[in-house]
């Protein structure tokens, strides 16, 4: 018994290491990767001998918050997506399923809309995270405590239809070609704008919700015997459940409101990722982060290198990769269950 | 027998879902080292009374009581601890391999940060044997046959070691031999110590198993005692609407036989 305990134990430790390993080389290729080319190693020495040059400028405010923004939301998308999974019982479910995502692109878009966003830089972001929160209240406030989860799911379709509408509203009502172009885009996902103070707002709402996310393996694996049998073990699923969509709200806003809407990393990297752990909830968590975290950097520095006269924004590839590849997943796992 | 003995104790119980009345003044004592049959037809209130037993139901009147303590006033951990619940037709959701899965009956005494310490795993190990399933433990649940399953999913259960278990139906979908083989697993279970109540349509496997028969009637306790005081006649005839004879075999156990609806 000891033995097959042990066999798990050092695949998921290997699991974690190959992902740590991953994320560090990507990492830096996302730190060399760029119009401009130049040696990673010398630009560091000057750094570190506080001379600055260009170089030195495109790394620290340029290439160094697009990469940690990818890290960021990257592992915020792979965790949510694997809470949610867990919660609903359902490897369909999204990150932004019950409207967190379109929330936050909405408010984001009215912002840019009414060209706000040039009076401080802090606006955008913080109003993707209210507007994510806002989707949350207003589903909480639409469904009541106690309501089933297949309500609630419905509130977040509804939510996610009317937030879709608005954004397309305000699209369509654009006042100028260069406004039009700028809120279609912000919708589609891009990590090209980001800068440092991005970071450092995006980090305390992020930070808090993934605390709360890691929280809550316990009650997921309880979950795995539906919500009858949780509770008879002692866990409070409404509890649970809540804390869970405020916590996604958090994250996903916080994300959302810095690089747009990035979609299927958060439905396909836990998907992918739950065989390799033996399909438990509370492991899929760490692992769909730093698996996350991966995905993102590798879509970033994908958009950098493929040939492209107009540069592609990250959420379409991520899309245009992720779907098929999803119905590939689809497929094979009808295969292994008839 | 002093209270003392009672390790649960139901008073008055009346439950109301969605203003109808499913559960009007029950009562009921058990103590340990007793398995009690929970009778009634479909729709009396079996399912119900378990569930506002385990904590999972709010109830509009009466009280429970575990060992003296209103059943609100304990913690859900504790609750858990305390109480073993197995759902009627339990529900696997991720393909997880049976070791795993029964390794979730620790999930009550295990603070969130925690993996299984060695007296988990013994715990494990004891309800995988307990409920003969320590062969199957690197299998995958979702592709376990009725049966395995449903032994599977008791493991679970008694890997939490409750004082008490509450099981809704846990043969109702198996064939004579499993049948046989989970009610020995809970009169074992019973036979050490523990307190069980189950939930059952077979009236021969109730009278052949269980100590205490309770029979509940469109919400009502209408009989309990020992099967010799429960299965009779004029109960059989109305509560279930149907004529049975009932007989003693060899054994000096008490049969039910050819049942047939009332004529009316």
């Amino acid at each position: 018994m000891s033995g097959c305990k042990h066999d798990v134990k050092i695949s998921s430790f290997m699991l974690i290491l190959i992902l740590l390993l991953l994320i560090v080389i990507f990492f830096i290729l996302s730190l060399t990767t760029g119009r401009y080319s130049f040696s990673l190693w010398t630009t560091l020495q000057e750094l570190m001998s506080n001379k600055s040059g260009v170089y030195t400028l495109i790394l620290v405010e340029l290439r160094l918050p697009r990469s940690l923004v990818a890290l960021i939301a990257g592992a915020t998308l792979g965790l949510c997506g694997a809470a949610m999974q867990g919660l609903l019982r359902n490897p369909l479910a999204s990150p932004g399923i019950l409207g967190s995502s379109s929330g936050a692109a909405l408010f984001a878009v009215i912002v840019l809309y009414f060209g706000f966003h040039g009076a401080t830089q802090w606006l955008l972001p913080l109003a993707g995270m209210i507007g994510a929160l806002a989707a949350i209240v207003l589903v909480f406030a639409l469904t009541g405590k106690d309501s089933s989860i297949t309500t609630i799911i419905l509130a977040g379709v509804a939510i996610n239809a009317i937030a879709a509408a608005c954004i397309s509203l305000a699209i369509n009502l654009a006042p100028s070609p260069y406004a039009f172009r700028e809120l279609a885009l912000w919708t589609l996902g891009d990590l090209s704008k980001v800068s440092l103070p991005n970071v450092w707002l995006m980090l305390p709402t992020t930070l808090l919700g993934w605390g709360l996310l890691f929280g809550c393996g316990r009650g997921l694996n309880a979950l795995s015997l539906g919500e009858q049998t949780a509770s008879s073990m002692g866990i409070n699923v409404t509890r649970l459940r809540w804390r869970i969509f405020l916590a996604t709200a958090l994250a996903v806003g916080a994300a959302v409101a810095t690089v747009g809407v990035i979609g299927f990393i958060g439905l396909v990297v836990p998907h992918l990722l739950r065989p390799l752990i033996g399909y438990e909830p509370r492991r899929l968590l760490f692992v769909s982060a730093l698996g996350g975290a991966v995905m993102l950097l590798i879509a970033d520095i994908a958009v950098r290198i493929l040939p492209s006269q107009v540069p592609l924004q990250v959420g379409v590839l991520t899309a245009i990769v992720g779907a098929p590849f999803f119905l590939y997943l689809i497929v094979q796992s009808r295969k292994v269950t008839p | 027998m002093t209270s003392s003995e009672i390790l649960f104790e139901v008073t008055d119980l009346s439950v109301s879902i969605a203003e109808t009345t499913i559960i009007k003044n029950v009562e009921l004592r058990l103590k340990a080292g007793e398995l009690h049959g929970l009778l009634g037809p479909n729709g009396a209130g079996k399912s119900t009374l378990l569930k506002a037993m385990t904590g999972l139901q709010e109830f509009q009147a009466g009280s429970i009581l575990l060992r003296n303590e209103s059943i609100n006033t304990y913690g859900s951990d504790q609750r858990g601890k305390a109480i073993g619940y197995l759902e009627q037709n339990g529900y696997i959701h991720w393909p997880l391999k049976v070791q795993r899965l029964v390794e979730l009956g620790r999930v009550p005494h295990l603070p969130t940060w925690t993996g299984l310490s060695d007296k988990d795993s013994a715990s494990v190990e004891k309800a995988l044997k307990q409920t003969d399933t320590w062969h199957l433990r690197d299998r995958i649940s979702t592709t376990l046959s009725g049966g395995e399953k449903c032994r599977v999913l008791l493991a679970r259960v008694f890997a939490g070691e409750p004082d008490i278990l509450f099981a809704d139906e846990p043969i109702a979908a198996l064939d004579p031999a499993h049948q046989l083989m989970v009610m020995n697993c809970f009169r074992q279970f019973v036979d050490a110590g523990g307190t069980a109540i189950i939930a059952i349509h077979d009236l021969n496997m109730a009278a052949r198993y269980c100590d205490k028969l309770l029979l509940l009637d469109k919400g009502e306790m209408v009989a309990r005692g020992k099967p010799d005081d429960v299965l009779n006649e004029e109960n059989l005839k109305s509560v279930y609407g149907i004529l049975a004879k009932i007989r003693r075999d060899e054994c000096n156990r008490l049969t039910i036989h050819s049942y047939s609806l009332i004529k009316n």
